[in-house]
């Protein structure tokens, strides 16, 4: 599939298809945009207005690719907060005096893209973010519950007294009105119909999305309804009000607030959520995308604060990128920008002809697709997976949560973050090292060879530093072999790992790779892949724990690819082997020098008795005083006679003391000696060792630094940790090898 | 700039004498490097020398089988942080040697140990050595500061010159490049256009360097290999050398004395003091920099 031209030749290659798309995102976007206002406390104008604007602005100077843009979820909460504290009871007074803070915060938002702060919102940890959300749902759930019951102006404002006041009007409804009464039989029945939805087994009805079958029956049975009664079916206030003169009645936003702090306030606020309501869905819409394109993030921060100032200045709410209807989007086979373009067209072309229409839509319908919209971000059956990530997520999921309905978006996150951060001094007690080098650089990348980089990472890695992370990742093509090795930092917490998580596949899916390391040590005390990885065990002695309960130990996802490789290889495979590993390398002069700490992930071949093990080993006189860590394999070739020797290519050996005297021996093969530096000291069996079948199959693969003590072989390849792609071609060099020594030569 | 790249060879080494657990092995890891250097041995003491200490001071020396006479010892009542240095002027040393933790205590900031405060003003060059052993182990990997920059010439042929008497195998040129030149990549274009770049850089460089070693006298025993690392300047270097188990690190003396304000707000040779990764020298190059 070959990627949509960009600009005006994407335009007309792909215009029916963007078209078709667009249209069915203007219908589901049609009633949401009127319901967000209304969420909003503004006029249902004014989420259409939001909409029509994004979709025409954005198209036109974002950074993205299949995304929608227009009036948000969490946005709502916030604008519905602006709207009652500036206007301080009067709802038309705040209105005007939001959207100044609107206009404002579109300039803030175009600034933030503008010194490229689209990086900002990775710099929130996951839970507390997901806890935010989450607490966004049940504010908008717990007002609208009540319109959706036909309690227009319930008595709390707070969201908590509101969902308990909730089930006392539930309670009322049996002595109410029989206006009412229809009014909740709307609601409820949409609510139910929702919920319902997708349990529905005919398939044309899901041709439509469900909040525009919502909508339309709703609206039929309204006119229907009033055809029948004569009279407006249901009262006059429980219908969508758009002024025919909506046009005419249009004035300037409030500015007069503007040097007072709540007005600062509310515009931050507004900026902050939109911001991070928006790079969410891009992120989460590049994954979507059926070309695999990248989005400019800052570009369309920059080209979404326009579209908010001009939106506010017309009397629309904020403009955010979406992510539902952004997928509604894809799924309909959008391609280009020009569907987000084409979906604000027709909205505009719906208000101007459709007026009479859209008024007849009744609240409680819309009210009850809100209280869908918030029960899906609160989303419980979340619970579960963070709680299987870890429980102290699940602790600061539900603290920011909490904080966030008691206090407040803004002071919510912030606690959240606050918390976050102390959980992670605790778990991790690598509290001093947090503070010692927060501020400090801790990220290496170098390109090792042509296309492959290392990226190493010290000290620790958790939200505050993925910034830094994060620019080294960027900067490296996703086309190449990148290996991220984590065997410095002492723990790595749970939004690094589910950054890293997206970022592994984002390679994948350009073609590259992206393989962490050094994360084996953590595996065992982390409880889940996505989990914090800590080096600190729970039990204290790091290895004495890590070893007493090997067999119940978690592998990582390195241990686990290494686990399927030794199956498919007719291998066996040990993540903690028995500490008699150490005796057996130390009879190799290679580790003479060195002492082994401990080994890992262990692989073993019976029958060419060929053992593959990991060695984290260290030499000089203090602990942790140049640790390395290797991957080698062990061969002990079987009906040959071994002599001693050692072979290299970068003169890793040559180093060893016990060889320094020996000579080097040339085989007589003449691209072979250049090659490789062979010493040794029985030259005779040395060169009856090394057979032209032998040198042939040597030059024709990588080269691996070899030692041999007479009985078995040492191959390495490089001393480092080694990715599982390395891993894999070290064992299948030794292992085509011994099946060609043990094929009998003519 | 003239490529003219002179070593600076170290002909009078100088340690202080101190009585840390780690001085017997400081005052054995410098003899060594006196003795392959084919330099004068200079033994500093700042302070009051007691008989105990002339008890302990021999009884290493005898241990170490160093031969008294082959040492000039100077003893000195005073500061040791102001002391030192004079003490260094007036005998024309061209190499301090001095033990150090890798790590500094992390409310340290204001209360410096000697080591780093004398490195932070020192007129000569200065060898911090973190791992210094009594039984000692070969310098094998040594590496060496290769950035643009008027010092780095005669620093890179120091590290050749040094990396031949100690008997070095293999040398990394690191050549630290500025983050910022680069296009950050935003879309898949200017990921395209960030890598054209890069690699435009890196071959400038890699021309430079080679110039640059060409004018050095290096033996065919050393191998000498080349790493671009785009990164902050000071700390990428200090990360090479830990990820590479350097067991020298190799930088130019900093272009200004460094005070209290450099050690808050760190930046280049700061990074690579407040945690070292290996032994470090800093070459103080005598060439009048002609640079602004």
């Amino acid at each position: 599939m070959h990627k949509p031209s960009s600009g005006f030749r994407g335009f007309t290659e792909n215009w029916q298809a963007d078209l078709k798309a667009g249209f069915v995102v203007s219908l589901v976007a049609l009633p949401i945009s009127i319901a967000l206002a209304l969420a909003s406390g503004a006029p249902a104008i004014a989420g259409l207005i939001s909409a029509v604007i994004g979709g025409i602005l954005v198209a036109h100077l974002g950074g993205s690719f299949v995304t929608i843009t227009g009036p948000g979820n969490g946005l709502a909460v916030v604008t519905l907060g602006a709207i009652t504290t500036l206007g301080g009871g009067d709802m038309l007074a705040g209105y005007y005096m939001a959207l100044g803070a609107i206009v404002v915060s579109g300039g803030l938002l175009f600034l933030l893209g503008t010194v490229r702060l689209g990086v900002l919102a990775d710099l929130f940890p996951t839970s507390a973010v997901q806890g935010m959300l989450a607490a966004i749902g049940i504010i908008i759930l717990a007002k609208q519950s009540h319109v959706m019951i036909g309690t227009l102006s319930p008595d709390s404002s707070e969201p908590i007294p509101l969902l308990f006041e909730f089930f006392a009007s539930l309670k009322g409804l049996i002595s109410a009105d029989v206006e009412i009464i229809k009014v909740a039989v709307m609601g409820l029945g949409s609510l139910i119909f929702l919920i319902l939805f997708s349990k529905i087994r005919l398939g044309w009805m899901h041709a439509v999305p469900a909040p525009l079958w919502v909508v339309v029956i709703a609206v039929g049975i309204q006119m229907v309804g009033t055809k029948i009664n004569g009279q407006s079916f249901f009262p006059e206030v429980y219908l969508v009000n758009i002024p025919a003169d909506w046009m005419s009645s249009w004035r300037l936003p409030d500015f007069s607030g503007i040097k007072e702090g709540s007005f600062w306030t509310a515009a931050i606020t507004l900026t902050f959520i939109a911001s991070i309501e928006s790079l969410l869905s891009i992120k989460g819409m590049d994954r979507l995308d059926p070309f695999k394109r990248k989005s400019n993030v800052n570009k369309d921060l920059r080209a979404l604060g326009i579209a908010t100032a001009v939106s506010g200045l017309l009397g629309g709410l904020s403009v955010v990128t979406v992510i539902a209807r952004s997928s509604v989007n894809v799924s309909n086979g959008a391609k280009t920008r020009a569907a987000n373009f084409f979906h604000g067209i027709l909205i505009l072309i719906f208000i101007l002809f459709l007026r009479s229409l859209l008024t007849q839509i009744p609240l409680p319908a819309l009210a009850a697709i809100l209280v869908f919209t918030g029960y899906k971000l609160l989303n419980p059956s979340q619970f579960s997976r963070i709680a299987e990530i870890g429980m102290e997520q699940l602790f600061l999921f539900f603290f920011t949560l909490f904080a966030t309905l008691i206090y407040g978006l803004i002071v919510g996150i912030a606690l959240g973050m606050l918390v976050t951060l102390v959980v992670q001094f605790v778990m991790t007690r690598s509290g001093m090292d947090i503070l010692r080098y927060l501020s400090r650089p801790n990220t290496l990348l170098y390109e090792e060879e042509d296309q492959k980089f290392i990226l190493n990472i010290n000290y620790f890695s958790n939200f505050l530093n993925y910034p830094r992370l994060k620019s080294k990742l960027d900067s490296v093509p996703p086309t190449s072999t990148l290996i991220a090795d984590f065997s410095n930092s002492s723990f790595v917490d749970h939004t690094v790992m589910e950054h890293l998580a997206g970022y592994i596949e984002l390679f994948e899916q350009k073609g590259g790779s992206l393989e962490l390391v050094g994360l084996d040590m953590s595996a065992a005390s982390a409880t889940h892949p996505l989990g914090v990885q800590s080096k600190a065990n729970k039990s204290g002695s790091l290895l004495g724990g890590l070893r007493r309960d090997s067999g119940k130990a978690r592998l990582s996802t390195k241990q686990e690819k290494l686990s399927e490789f030794s199956v498919m290889n007719g291998m066996d495979f040990t993540s903690w082997p028995t500490p008699d590993w150490d005796v057996k390398l130390d009879q190799f002069n290679y580790f003479k020098y060195r002492r082994v700490d401990y080994t890992t992930n262990l692989l073993v071949h019976h029958s060419h008795k060929l053992f593959a093990i990991e060695v984290s080993s260290h030499s000089g006189e203090f602990i942790m005083k140049d640790s390395q860590q290797l991957a080698c394999v062990v061969w002990e070739p079987q009906g040959v006679e071994l002599p001693k020797f050692v072979l290299d290519r970068e003169r890793i050996f040559e180093r060893l003391a016990h060889f320094a005297g020996s000579k080097d021996i040339l085989t007589g093969q003449i691209k072979f000696d250049q090659r490789f530096a062979l010493k040794g000291s029985n030259a005779k069996a040395i060169r009856s060792f090394f057979t032209k079948e032998c040198t042939d199959f040597l030059m024709r693969n990588p080269s691996f630094h070899m030692e041999s003590n007479g009985t078995a072989l040492l191959i390495f390849h490089k001393e480092r940790v080694a990715s599982v792609q390395e891993f894999k071609l070290m064992v299948n060099f030794v292992l085509d090898w011994a099946e060609q020594m043990s094929t009998p030569s003519e | 700039m003239d490529f003219k790249a002179t070593p600076v060879e170290y002909k009078k080494i100088a340690t202080a004498m101190g009585f840390s657990p780690m001085a017997k092995a400081n005052l054995a890891e410098v003899y060594r490097i006196a003795q392959k250097c084919g330099a004068d041995m200079f033994v500093f003491h700042i302070g009051q020398w007691s008989d105990k200490c002339e008890a302990t001071y021999n009884s290493f020396l005898k241990e170490l089988s160093i031969p008294k006479s082959g040492i000039t010892f100077v003893s000195k009542d005073g500061d040791p942080k102001v002391e030192l240095l004079s003490l260094c002027a007036e005998n024309k040393i061209d190499l301090l040697a001095l033990g150090a933790l890798t790590r500094e205590k992390m409310f340290k900031v204001f209360n410096v140990s000697i080591a780093r405060d004398v490195c932070r003003k020192a007129d000569v060059s200065l060898l911090l050595l973190t791992n210094s052993t009594v039984e000692g182990r070969v310098c094998e990997r040594i590496v060496v500061n290769g950035s643009d920059h008027p010092k780095t010439p005669d620093t890179l042929a120091t590290a050749v010159w040094l990396s031949s008497k100690l008997g070095s195998r293999e040398l990394y040129v690191v050549d630290e490049l500025n983050e910022k030149s680069l296009v950050h990549p935003d879309d898949d274009k200017s990921q395209l256009n960030s890598t054209r770049k890069r690699k435009q850089i890196e071959r400038a460089q890699h021309g430079r360097i080679a110039k640059l070693l060409s004018c050095c006298s290096v033996s065919k025993e050393l191998e000498i290999k080349e790493q671009h690392v785009f990164g902050k300047p000071g700390y990428t270097i200090a990360h090479y050398a830990k990820v590479k188990r350097a067991d020298l690190l190799i930088v130019n003396s900093p272009d200004t004395k460094l005070g209290l304000f450099d050690r808050i707000f760190k930046h280049d040779l700061e990074y690579i003091l407040s945690d070292l990764p290996t032994n470090l020298l800093i070459v103080h190059t005598t060439k009048i920099l002609r640079h602004a």
